[in-house]
């Protein structure tokens, strides 16, 4: 081959990867049209646009779907969406449905889609049981019956998750309506059953597997996305182009909302880690996210990206030190409360997230933002103040029988007071917490030992007790922001799980003495009524910080950072808006999109 | 007779290492941090106690290498951490090597169903994805405290297979060799002539491999303290990197340039150390190498 074939070559090859280089931007540049907002999540890909199917749809759930209504808490206010109106009754809950809502196929939506809705999620998730059966007094009314064991607080489960109303288009899941019909009664009949305390008849249990498995075999295995070519969605935004690194949703032109709405597409840039969601904040590749920053990497952000603004807001969720009640060691009461004096929960806070708000000194159970809503002043004046005194923790444990032999502490049975704390490895916030709170309580005398969980293997080792202390969830008020999920979180259900705390016990309070259990079942009945909520709510608390199951650390916040370089629109700082984000931030962005506040920056 | 035991050892192993450029500087790079980690401990004390306000400061007469997104001084954890850091890779490379070395000898020599067998093993330990197999050992050993030793064991299961394959390869080019054929027809036995004629000419290229594994042994040792296998201990240095880079973010802000940096200047130090005295121990020791004297 000639010098001058070769070159000529050469020439080719590096014009073809120039072309193929600006081929590539071009093709990003496209992207960046008018209109459009870009954000980070997650999702199932191969994409299937099956919510009963693994990873279900990800982060383009509350795009997708739409409750009856939007709760925003900081104004206790009920938002309509799919709702047009709705009336509460004793058991009953009357749901009148907005007349123009569509699927993003054009079709109507109805009574029928919330009944075979209900059905379905009765059927694959064996929840919501407290629903005992949905009727249509006509195409735009359902008529929700709550079993006599569902909780007031229900009600506003039904109104605001988005799973409810449409989650099973009929027109879409019609194939196995009935089917789901006779799993979804099954296990209401079986749930009934056991729930009165009787054993379910045999015979019944094996047709309900047989059924059961049968049903999630085929819905599990369906792809909208692959048979229908489609994901008709009731939300404003359907999803139209889905790869491994990017989700493309587009505005949903039957959504009762269109006309309103300026940005008509939704990129998500893929939530890969926490880093790549700082660099693509910073080179403006994402126009809003939440993820954890530390200071120093907010205050480089603001330099290098000046459009970017942060407004945090409370996750209505607190991160707090848990005790395994298995191991006798936490069963003395006076060891926790050392450990709660001991602890300086501001260090712990600036060291793992500095936008968090500082806890309250008291560990009542009530989230510090919610504080003055709940607790009465005159209760405040009843309980012990766990502000940091090292001094107190001293007098506590010697008081108690404990020892400081050298620079350790002994229980009163001679053996060192020595524990490991064991936290999620890729929550970095709790390690960083789990490293402070270790510092500070080996400083102080006891010896304590870190170590990681690994990823995936949270909910194996809490769940098996295969843990001494850890870092874990708190109280959270996330979805009802009542008091009621805070302590029901704590006394009977997830954290009591895995704490095993004697819930059942009775303690002594200036009222009397009471089971935290028996208190939280009877706010659970009057949690409508906020007069007699605050009542339980004071015997609640004071069994909670002076009998600390619990040591709350920090109540957690949502950091959401926002640009508007290429969208405006945004509310200010101190709109009531904001406080829709914990459980679901993307709520915050539809609301802002199909209300026509969002809008590109002409 | 000892003293001229002594000298000949001298003259025929320290000597030349001593006089070649690369192993004297390796050497040098490696003793200072067994020093290090042996005594230095000793000198320079340990403060871990957070001072969010302090954090990031820059290097100072005070704090050598600055202090960390906690506010703790750089260089008294990297010192305190030399100790885990440097016996925990320094023994998994080790029994690396050793399991390696025997399989991969015994695999080039044998023949027949031995070999085919051996060579099976090896391949099997190649292909075992090392990261889902180290969460199964993490769930199998949840509960045991480990010690340095058992978690070294751990981590050269994982990092011997290549060695061996090379070191069949290399055995096999060997073994019909004239001095092998020798020792064969003296009726030497087959551990004579495996672990004598054969393995001593792998010698130089068994300690480059041992240096090239401290890198691998650094990275498994982190992943098992994250997977809660090892005993989390925050002065190692691969911990110290993880809490720079990902979880303080430390390469986002100017202010924490010097945190990742020390850390990583005292890796490369250490690895580098041990490739320059590899390097220096080839030269030195192989005759190829040596042709230009």
């Amino acid at each position: 081959m000639s010098n001058r074939v070769k070159r000529l070559i050469a020439v080719l090859v590096l014009g073809i990867f120039f072309i193929g280089l600006m081929g590539i931007s071009l093709g990003a540049s496209s992207t960046s049209s008018a209109g459009e907002l870009r954000l980070a999540t997650d999702w199932p890909y191969p994409f299937h646009g099956n919510p009963f199917g693994a990873g279900a749809v990800g982060g383009a759930w509350w795009f997708v779907y739409e409750p009856f209504a939007y709760y925003i808490p900081q104004s206790d206010e009920y938002i309509p969406r799919l709702a047009e109106s709705w009336k509460i009754e004793k058991g009953k809950v009357t749901v009148t449905l907005r007349k123009n809502a569509k699927f993003s196929d054009g079709k109507p939506f109805t009574a029928k889609d919330v009944i075979n809705s209900v059905n379905f999620i009765q059927a694959m998730w064996q929840w919501p049981y407290e629903i005992e059966n949905v009727t249509a007094p006509n195409d735009y009314t359902v008529v929700f019956t709550l079993s006599k064991d569902a909780p007031q607080s229900f009600v506003h489960t039904i109104l605001t998750d988005a799973a409810i109303p449409a989650l099973a288009p009929y027109h879409v899941y019609s194939k196995w309506a009935n089917l789901a019909k006779e799993v979804a009664e099954l296990g209401k009949k079986i749930f009934a059953i056991s729930s009165s305390g009787k054993t379910p008849d045999a015979q019944l249990k094996s047709t309900y597997d047989k059924k059961a498995d049968d049903l999630r075999k085929q819905v599990n295995a369906f792809s909208p996305f692959k048979t229908l070519k489609r994901m008709p969605v009731i939300g404003s935004f359907e999803p139209t182009k889905i790869t491994q690194s990017e989700m493309v949703l587009t505005a949903n032109k039957y959504h009762w909302l269109y006309p309103k709405m300026k940005i008509n597409r939704i990129t998500f840039r893929r939530w890969s880690s926490n880093e790549f969601v700082w660099a693509s904040l910073i080179s403006g590749e994402i126009y809003a996210a939440h993820p954890n920053m530390p200071k120093d990497v907010v205050e480089q952000l603001t330099i290098l990206n000046p459009s970017l603004k942060v407004k945090t807001t409370t996750d209505l969720s607190e991160i707090a030190l848990v005790f395994n009640y298995q191991k006798p060691l936490f069963k003395d009461v006076n060891l926790r409360k050392a450990i709660a004096y001991v602890l300086d929960k501001s260090k712990v806070r600036d060291v793992a997230v500095w936008q968090a708000s500082t806890c309250s000194p008291y560990a009542h159970g009530i989230l510090k933002s919610m504080e003055s809503k709940w607790i009465s002043k005159d209760t405040l004046s009843k309980l012990t103040k766990y502000a940091t005194n090292a001094k107190m923790a001293e007098e506590v444990l010697k008081k108690a029988g404990y020892k400081k032999v050298g620079t350790t502490w002994q229980q009163p049975n001679g053996q060192p007071v020595a524990f490991t704390l064991s936290v999620y490895g890729p929550h970095s916030d709790w390690v960083l917490a789990a490293r402070e709170v270790v510092q500070q309580l080996n400083n102080f005398g006891f010896k304590v030992e870190m170590k990681l969980i690994p990823d995936g293997m949270r909910d194996q080792v809490m769940k098996s007790g295969d843990y001494e202390a850890a870092i874990e969830f708190g109280v959270t008020w996330q979805g009802y922001p009542h008091p009621y999920n805070g302590y029901m979180r704590l006394y009977e259900a997830d954290l009591y799980n895995i704490t095993k705390f004697p819930s059942k016990d009775k303690y002594s309070t200036p009222w009397g003495k009471f089971s935290p259990y028996d208190l939280t079942e009877q706010l659970r009945d009057v949690a409508q009524d906020k007069k007699k909520s605050i009542d339980v709510v004071q015997k609640l608390a004071y069994i909670t910080n002076e009998y600390l199951p619990i040591i709350p650390l920090f109540e957690k916040v949502l950091p959401i950072y926002y640009s508007d370089k290429k969208v405006t629109g945004w509310p200010a700082k101190d709109d009531p808006i904001w406080s829709l984000a914990p459980g679901g931030i993307e709520r915050v962005y539809n609301l802002l999109i199909t209300t026509g506040k969002l809008a590109p920056k002409k | 007779m000892r003293k001229k035991r002594f000298l000949d050892f001298f003259y025929d192993y320290v000597q030349p290492l001593i006089s070649n450029k690369k192993s004297l500087a390796g050497s040098i790079i490696l003793l200072f941090f067994v020093l290090m980690a042996t005594i230095g401990p000793m000198i320079v004390p340990l403060n871990m106690n957070s001072d969010f306000a302090n954090r990031y400061q820059r290097p100072s007469l005070q704090h050598p290498f600055g202090t960390d997104y906690f506010g703790v001084d750089i260089f008294q954890q990297i010192v305190h951490g030399s100790r885990s850091v440097i016996s925990l890779t320094l023994f998994a490379s080790l029994f690396a090597v050793i399991i390696g070395t025997v399989v991969g000898v015994a695999r080039g020599y044998l023949e027949g169903i031995g070999g085919k067998l051996l060579d099976a093993i090896i391949t099997v330990f190649l292909v075992i994805p090392s990261f889902p197999a180290l969460l199964i050992l993490a769930a199998i050993f949840a509960d045991t405290k480990l010690n340095t030793v058992e978690v070294a064991l751990i981590v050269a299961i994982w990092l011997w297979a290549p060695l061996a394959k090379q070191i069949a390869a290399q055995v096999l080019t060997v073994k019909s060799r004239e001095f092998v054929e020798a020792s064969r027809m003296l009726n030497m036995g087959l551990g004579y002539i495996l672990f004598s004629d054969i393995a001593k000419l792998l010698i130089p290229y068994i300690f480059v491999n041992f240096v090239t594994q401290l890198k691998s042994a650094m990275e498994f040792s982190i992943g098992l303290m994250f997977l809660g296998l090892a005993k989390f201990d925050p002065t190692h240095w691969g911990v110290m990197l993880n809490y720079a880079l990902y979880q303080a973010g430390a390469l986002y802000t100017p202010k924490g340039f010097h945190y990742p940096f020390f850390v990583i200047l005292n890796i490369v130090l250490l690895i580098y150390g041990g490739i320059l005295l590899a390097q220096g121990i080839e030269e030195v020791f192989n005759p190829k190498l040596r042709g230009h004297e």
